[in-house]
């Protein structure tokens, strides 16, 4: 099997590495005839990260298919993908192949740096998509969220998400005191807001949702947040060139007796 | 293999819970074990006792309540602090786990992928593995062990299986369901009738594991639990003694004839001879062996026979005289730790009265001078180990006087035993053969009972907030019911007060026992289970009390007047082993004859 593609922007890739390795350390990529995607579940099993790149998002995709087989998983640390990446610079090209249970990482800007990586064999499971019909969806600016999540993470580590039927609020509340949030079309904090059946109210582990965010608003400007009541958070950032990375978040239900 | 789904035992669990009725208590587990398939049928058994195996091996389940939250907690995915304070509303750790597992939402993602995920539901062989390798682990990271292996067994579990998981796992089980309840149900469901029960108990009788016997019945039949035999190593249930305070009617119950032991006041103890290993067993069968090393040394030499099971009483000796000290001194050697130390302070010396087993024979159906005689022969004498004192008495003087002497000697009375032909060793029997005679009987009942707590009252001004007073019940073997005979509020001190609704409020229940008959009606109800010594001044006729109902006289049963707490807490005794219906009752008869002479 031979796998290579190439990226026009290292730094892009940069970012999506970064982003994913905030929450999982090692997974498989699959490439196929479509493009390359990669679905992992953090250790604790909270948080899902969902990447898709279209063979079109890159200068040059090949894949070589061996006899029998549909695609081909390419097992790498996260760790050490982040470490190689964070040497690329803003006007880099970067070609990974994978050969011969190697990853070769080529940045290639006025010099060409060539690193190569161990592959590693993951038997991880495939995991489906999380079933869920999203009631709010709400598009904003990546920064925004972010520093929403940093304000609420001032009192506490869960934060409420409440849509109503023309704003959306985030709430923190503890001891320490309360935090609220407003986004709404009307004030412009929101691009686009959509609500079926509000209100919809669902509480999220701040950190998760700061870990996605971190690295991630620096793929996308814009953030697409989608959640139901009780029903898992998902966050989606566009890729230049027609890729999506996106996020599922499993919500934090405090029993209450 | 086939197996159970944990769930019907939840239910079932549910429905013993409910039910104030003895006779449904039966009919429910005989469903039960109809239900069960043979190849669990031991292991529903040990967990509906609450246990894993039997008491004598020694295996203990209770996980510390702690330990379990810090389970729950991680199983339903709140904090430690939430189940505490849900345990502290509920009372109960099983009702809390209920709660909280009725209160569980999703917390991973996984949920959400759809029906791919199922968790497989819980079976008895499951559950039981899984308390087995809970009650086995030690060493350092046990404690983490037991709780990544509690959460994997709860993350499985339906809000009603997690009530009695935690309950179990806990120690708290309590579904009051005795042995003999379970020998009933059992004799029902595997033969079709009670007839069978007799044989089945004999079986009991001489290997108390209830789920051996099950397995044997429900798998070789009736014939498989006939060929049930004496194993050294599995203690046989203990014969008991029934008591009278006249030594004439002594006498005469026992053919005019008899021998006289003292009575020592210590710890009734069956040692068991396998080559080198020996054990020791309590009255409640329990293993005590690793108490006494002393005892297992002299065991393993003085007892010329390489198998052997012999009976004796253990009592605490004074070191620096060597005098007998009384019961409460030798419970200091019922610890866990430091007991070479405690083996030095109070040091033990073991009085022999019984053989049941020499090499190969049982000498349970052989008369008592023939056992004697086994014992004389494979005893070996010394200071600390030797045949319990005794004489043969032909006269109520002779009673007298030797029970005098066993008074002075420090011991709490003496036993009469018959020497007749059929005076064979009863095994889990209370008869005619042994006669307890205890100090004071004869003048007024200054002699101590043993009474089982089944009710409380509310107390009033200084006793607000604990109990007033406590009803107590004689245990009737025959009917397996208690019967009031008391409501007892003096004796107790402060400590007392406060320490008693601490011990009951695990056995609190919100209704009668099912196996409790009275006819008062209490504001708290227990389980059957703690047994307190109490001394009255005589005991009377009364309408309010149903021990011994009808058998003095019509609508009247007996009451214990004046009772009061003698600050001893048996909880050397089963709810079991308390006084019973049948003892009150004789000494109602003999104090009237004290009445009459004076």
């Amino acid at each position: 099997m031979v796998v290579k593609f190439a990226f026009p922007d290292a730094r892009e890739w940069k970012y999506i590495v970064q982003s994913l390795a905030a929450l999982i350390t090692e997974a498989n990529f699959i490439a196929d005839e479509e493009g390359l995607r990669l679905r992992a579940l953090d250790p604790s099993r909270v948080a899902m990260v969902d990447l898709f790149m279209p063979r079109e998002a890159f200068d040059e995709y090949v894949v070589e298919i061996g006899e029998g087989e549909e695609k081909v998983k390419i097992g790498v640390n996260f760790d050490e993908l982040n470490d190689v990446l964070k040497r690329g610079k803003s006007d880099d090209r970067v070609i990974f192949t994978a050969e011969e249970g190697r990853l070769k990482v080529v940045l290639s800007g006025k010099a060409e740096r060539i690193f190569s990586l161990p592959l590693i064999d993951i038997a991880g499971e495939e995991y489906p998509t999380p079933k869920v019909e999203f009631k709010v969806l709400a598009k904003m600016l990546s920064d925004t969220l972010k520093d929403a999540m940093n304000d609420a993470k001032l009192v506490s580590d869960t934060v409420r998400f409440v849509g109503e039927e023309e704003l959306l609020k985030l709430f923190a509340r503890s001891d320490k005191g309360e935090v609220e949030a407003r986004f709404s079309l009307d004030a412009g904090s929101l691009l686009e807001y959509e609500v079926n059946e509000p209100p919809q109210k669902a509480s999220y582990g701040i950190d998760y949702l700061l870990d996605m965010l971190k690295k991630a608003s620096r793929v996308s400007d814009i953030v697409t947040v989608e959640f139901s009541s009780n029903k898992p958070l998902s966050l989606s950032f566009d890729i230049t060139g027609g890729g999506v990375l996106r996020f599922f978040l499993a919500p934090r239900v405090e029993a209450e007796v | 293999m086939s197996d159970l789904e944990y769930s019907i035992l939840a239910d079932f669990y549910e429905k013993i819970e409910r039910t104030t009725s003895r006779i449904a208590m039966t009919e429910y587990l005989v469903a039960l074990f109809k239900e069960t398939p043979t190849d669990v049928i031991d292991k529903v058994i040990y967990l509906t006792q609450g246990k894993l195996r039997p008491d004598y091996e020694g295996i203990e389940l209770g996980v510390a309540e702690k330990l379990a939250m810090r389970a729950l907690a991680q199983a339903v995915g709140v904090s430690v602090k939430k189940v505490e304070d849900v345990y502290k509303k509920s009372g109960d750790l099983g009702t809390a786990a209920q709660l909280l597992m009725q209160q569980r939402r999703p917390v991973s993602i996984v949920d959400f992928f759809g029906g791919e995920v199922e968790a497989k539901p819980l079976t008895v062989t499951r559950v039981y593995e899984t308390l087995l390798k809970i009650a086995k682990a030690s060493g350092p990271g046990a404690m983490d062990t037991k709780v990544s292996l509690l959460v994997s067994l709860l993350k499985d579990a339906k809000p009603k299986e997690a009530r009695y998981l935690l309950r179990t796992i806990t120690g708290k089980l309590r579904l009051g369901i005795a042995d003999m309840t379970i020998l009933d149900a059992l004799a029902i469901a595997f033969t079709g009738s009670k007839n069978a029960r007799d044989v089945i108990e004999r079986a009991y009788n001489m290997h108390p594991d209830l789920g051996h016997i099950a397995k044997v019945l429900a798998t070789e039949g009736l014939e498989g639990v006939k060929k049930i035999q004496i194993t050294v190593g599995i203690p046989i249930l203990p014969m008991l003694a029934e008591r009278l305070s006249d030594p004439r009617e002594i006498l005469s119950k026992l053919g005019g004839k008899c021998i006289v032991e003292y009575k020592y006041d210590g710890e009734r103890v069956q040692a068991h001879k396998k080559e080198n290993q020996v054990y020791l067993f309590s009255r409640r069968l329990e293993n005590i062996t690793s108490h006494y090393p002393d005892v297992v040394e002299m065991i393993r030499n003085n007892i010329k026979a390489k198998e052997a099971i012999v009976e004796g009483e253990i009592v605490a000796v004074d070191p620096d005289t060597g005098e007998m000290l009384p019961f409460q001194e030798l419970m200091h050697r019922r610890r866990k730790y430091g007991i070479e130390e405690a083996m030095e302070k109070y040091p033990a010396s073991l009085y022999l009265f019984d053989v049941l087993y020499v090499d190969g024979k049982s000498l349970i159906n052989e008369p008592l001078p023939t056992r004697k005689e086994y014992l004389k022969k494979i005893l070996l004498p010394s200071d600390r180990i030797q045949p319990a004192k005794s004489t043969i008495a032909e006269t109520p003087e002779e009673i007298e006087t030797f029970f005098e002497q066993a008074i002075a000697d420090g011991c709490e009375g003496v036993m009469c035993k018959s020497l007749q032909g059929d005076s064979i060793y009863q095994m889990g029997a209370r008869g005619w053969l042994w006669i307890k005679f205890k100090r004071d009987y004869r003048y007024e009942m200054t002699d101590t009972v043993d009474l089982v707590v089944v009710g409380a009252f509310y107390g009033r001004g200084r006793r607000a907030g604990t109990y007033g007073a406590l009803l107590m019940a004689a245990y009737s073997p025959e009917e397996d019911v208690f019967k009031t005979v008391c409501k007892v509020g003096s004796g107790f001190t402060d400590e007392d007060l406060e320490k008693l609704p601490e011990m009951l409020k695990p056995y609190e229940i919100p209704h009668k026992h099912p196996r409790v008959q009275s006819k008062m009606e209490a504001d708290v109800w227990f389980v059957p289970a703690i047994v307190l010594e109490i001394i009255g001044a005589e005991i009377t006729l009364s309408p309010l009390h149903t021990c011994g109902w009808g058998k003095i006289k019509k609508n009247a049963g007996l009451a214990i007047r004046f009772p009061r707490f003698t600050g001893r807490y048996r909880d050397d005794k089963s709810p079991e082993q308390a006084t019973t219906e049948k003892e009150i009752i004789e000494m109602y008869h003999s104090q009237r004859k004290v009445t009459a002479r004076a």
